[in-house]
């Protein structure tokens, strides 16, 4: 019977979170749904109840068990540790702590066991790299993996609210703008790409894509791998999708990588061109599963394969996820956290 | 010069005449063919009236140059038969591409291919021209050993009918309707989907294969490793391509701007820091391939990876084919070896 509070209940993530608990438990868990004070005293509804939502603060997690926290690094930095002297195990879903030697970096489905070794927050991994881990990890069992390019093509829920709307209002204005002439405006995304999602690093690399080089080598536990990304936002409402190319250490088959595929708890293989069957955003949204499909040799690579990944952001890639490794500490009695500096325990 | 343009009232057609007025306003000596449906259309080129004409057998006598760009059926319908009756065929369609007797043309690439057509000469497909249009330059740095490319490829690459789609689908979904496919395999509104024309049993599409085997044939560079992810996306105009390539040596991104900024028909735009980068809205209606996000590939050390974007209508077509014209006209190659 755990206490769970939701920080950010009010953001797309933390409403997807609360939507999630609702669908997988039943409705007597005492829920508190916190948010920033702009937010407090709005009144949401979970399980049938309607809950008021407060401001975040330091006093806030008093007999918390679990805090979840889906809001900017500047909140997660200034709430996490007061959640965790408070004796809560902090669930965070931004970047502030995910590359901290002391803080796991968790897809329970590729590396659940180190929830074991958490002091107090564990960290999820960015949107973008959850599906390529998923994907990655059975197909490795098959052979190492030397190299990976990455291509996504990223939703606008990814970047919240604004963008969302932002997009909703341009689609709608834009429809019958001459789009053969430049007439473009700034921070137009409707009828439009754009190459870059988050700031750039001086290696000419957004942290976006960067993020998907340190996290999957982190959660993955191979310091060595190569991966190369391009991140790029497309005008989508919900799902990330991505363009995949693997390199192994040796020549796998598309039989192989299919059943390694088909056998991860967590990710559905949709891949069946003759009848135009692969995923899509438009499918794939509101699904839990990451799905996999063109899987096909490089042509070329002979040691390559090719495929397409399309995940839900706000589930999978967040939410979902999220709540997995809540049910993960739970089934390995890890809910209070280990003292940093154990000695014998009776 | 007699123009024929075959497809005058479709996308591409339309981009072709206006480019056509912009570059050469005084020039009336045109012949505007559609099929029957489209016959009888007026349009005004050039200040002048002209009445759409069905495309037929005889369309083609006093034809100098005829453009063509409707569909691979028409192209081997009328190329054959245009070329039969002394005009210079450039074709847009995949109709012809990998014939040997054929030349694959980005002028700026291989523009002296055009010296031995034999009546056809076509333009590679919207996808590959981007990529062949960098690769050239860079490869004066090293040879290029492979290449991945995925693709973000807009609607209008599929026909007028796929942009209608595109935004009858954008107001049923906004007021809540559903949104069904006809001019192309998947909705797209709000959706992106991989796949552009059929399948092989390689699991490629065509289109995928077609950047393959074009790109090779550009370039004259058989022994290139390529792959190739083709992806649409709800964008009315431009194609991009996510592009990483693999040299025989290290090149810096120093060097490939330099290299790039020098091709003509290229446009370097990289400045992370002011956030400057390719993007389909502002290549939309221009004639350059834009080239950005510039930076050794992390994954290699013989790698680069770029964005590069280009409208498709444009150099990815009506352009590209208007300039293997004027290349021809130059060379004094309009009427080939025939002659």
């Amino acid at each position: 019977d755990l206490t769970i509070a939701v920080v950010g209940a009010t953001g797309a993530v933390g409403a997807e979170f609360l939507r999630i608990v609702e669908q997988r438990y039943a409705p007597d868990r005492r829920k508190a749904a916190m948010a920033s004070q702009r937010s407090a005293g709005k009144r949401i509804v979970v399980g049938g109840e309607e809950l008021v939502v407060e401001e975040a603060t330091a006093d806030s997690f008093e007999g918390v068990d679990v805090a979840f926290i889906s809001a900017s690094s500047a909140v997660s930095r200034e709430l996490a540790p007061h959640a965790v002297a408070a004796g809560a195990v902090v669930i965070d879903d931004g970047s502030a702590f995910r590359m901290e030697a002391n803080v796991p970096l968790v897809v329970p489905e590729v590396n659940g066991e180190d929830v074991e070794w958490h002091e107090g927050i564990i960290s999820i991994p960015n949107c973008s790299t959850t599906p390529l881990v998923m994907a990655a990890h059975p197909l490795r069992e098959l052979s190492p993996i030397r190299r990976v390019i990455a291509d996504t093509y990223q939703s606008v829920s990814g970047a919240g609210a604004s963008l969302v709307a932002g997009l909703r209002e341009q689609s709608e204005r834009l429809i019958d703008a001459d789009h053969s002439s430049t007439a473009s405006e700034p921070g137009q995304i409707a009828y439009n790409l754009i190459p870059q999602i988050d700031r750039f690093m001086d290696t000419g690399y957004t942290y976006e894509e960067q993020k998907m080089r340190q996290e999957s080598r982190k959660i993955l536990h191979e310091p060595e791998l190569l991966i190369s990304a391009t991140c790029v936002r497309v005008p989508v409402y919900v799902s990330h999708s991505a363009a995949v190319h693997i390199e192994f250490d040796r020549p796998v088959s598309v039989g192989e990588a299919r059943e390694a595929l088909a056998g991860m708890p967590g990710l559905t293989v949709l891949d069946d061109p003759a009848n135009a069957a692969y995923p899509m955003p438009w499918d794939v949204s509101g699904q839990d599963d990451v799905f996999v499909g063109r899987i096909r040799q490089d042509l070329s690579n002979p040691n390559g394969l090719a495929m397409w990944i399309v995940s839900d952001n706000l589930r999978k890639g967040a939410a979902l996820n999220s709540l997995q490794i809540a049910e993960e500490l739970l089934s390995r009695n890890r809910l209070k956290p280990r003292a940093a500096n154990a000695s014998v325990q009776a | 010069m007699n123009l024929a343009i075959v497809g005058a009232t479709g996308a591409v057609g339309q981009v072709t005449l206006r480019l056509i007025e912009a570059r050469y306003p005084q020039h009336r000596n045109l012949k505007l063919l559609a099929s029957k449906r489209s016959a009888g259309r007026k349009m005004n080129v050039n200040g002048k009236t002209f009445v759409v004409e069905e495309t037929t057998d005889d369309s083609f006598d006093d034809v100098d140059i005829a453009f063509i760009s409707v569909s691979t059926e028409a192209s081997r319908r009328f190329g054959p038969v245009a070329a039969r009756a002394g005009a210079m065929v450039i074709d847009d369609s995949s109709a012809f591409r990998m014939e040997q007797a054929v030349p694959l043309v980005v002028p700026e690439v291989n523009g002296s291919d055009l010296l031995w057509h034999d009546g056809i000469v076509s333009i590679p497909n919207c996808s590959t021209t981007p990529l062949v249009m960098v690769a050239h330059p860079l490869r004066q740095a090293s040879p290029i050993r492979r290449i991945v490319a995925d693709t973000y490829q807009s609607v209008s690459g599929a026909g007028g009918a796929a942009m209608d789609e595109l935004r009858e689908q954008t107001r049923t979904v906004m007021h809540g309707g559903p949104a069904e496919p006809n001019a192309q395999p998947q909705r797209i509104a709000f959706n992106v989907f991989p796949q552009i024309d059929g399948f092989n049993e390689t699991g490629y599409t065509v289109e995928e294969q077609k950047m393959i085997d074009e790109s090779r044939k550009i370039l004259h560079a058989p022994d290139i490793a390529l792959s190739a992810t083709c992806v649409r996306v709800p964008v009315l105009v431009s194609h991009c391509v996510a592009a990483h390539l693999e040299f025989e040596q290290p090149v810096s991104a120093g060097e490939a701007r330099e290299l790039l900024s020098q091709m003509p028909g290229v446009t370097v735009q990289d400045d992370p820091a002011a956030s400057v980068y390719p993007m389909p809205v502002s290549a939309a209606g221009c004639d350059d391939v834009f080239v950005g996000r510039i930076r050794k590939d992390a994954s290699h050390p013989n790698g680069l990876a770029m964005w590069v974007v280009t409208d498709n209508l444009v150099k990815g077509a009506a352009l590209n084919a208007l300039q293997i014209a004027e290349e021809a006209v130059a060379l004094g190659a309009v009427h080939g070896q025939r002659r």
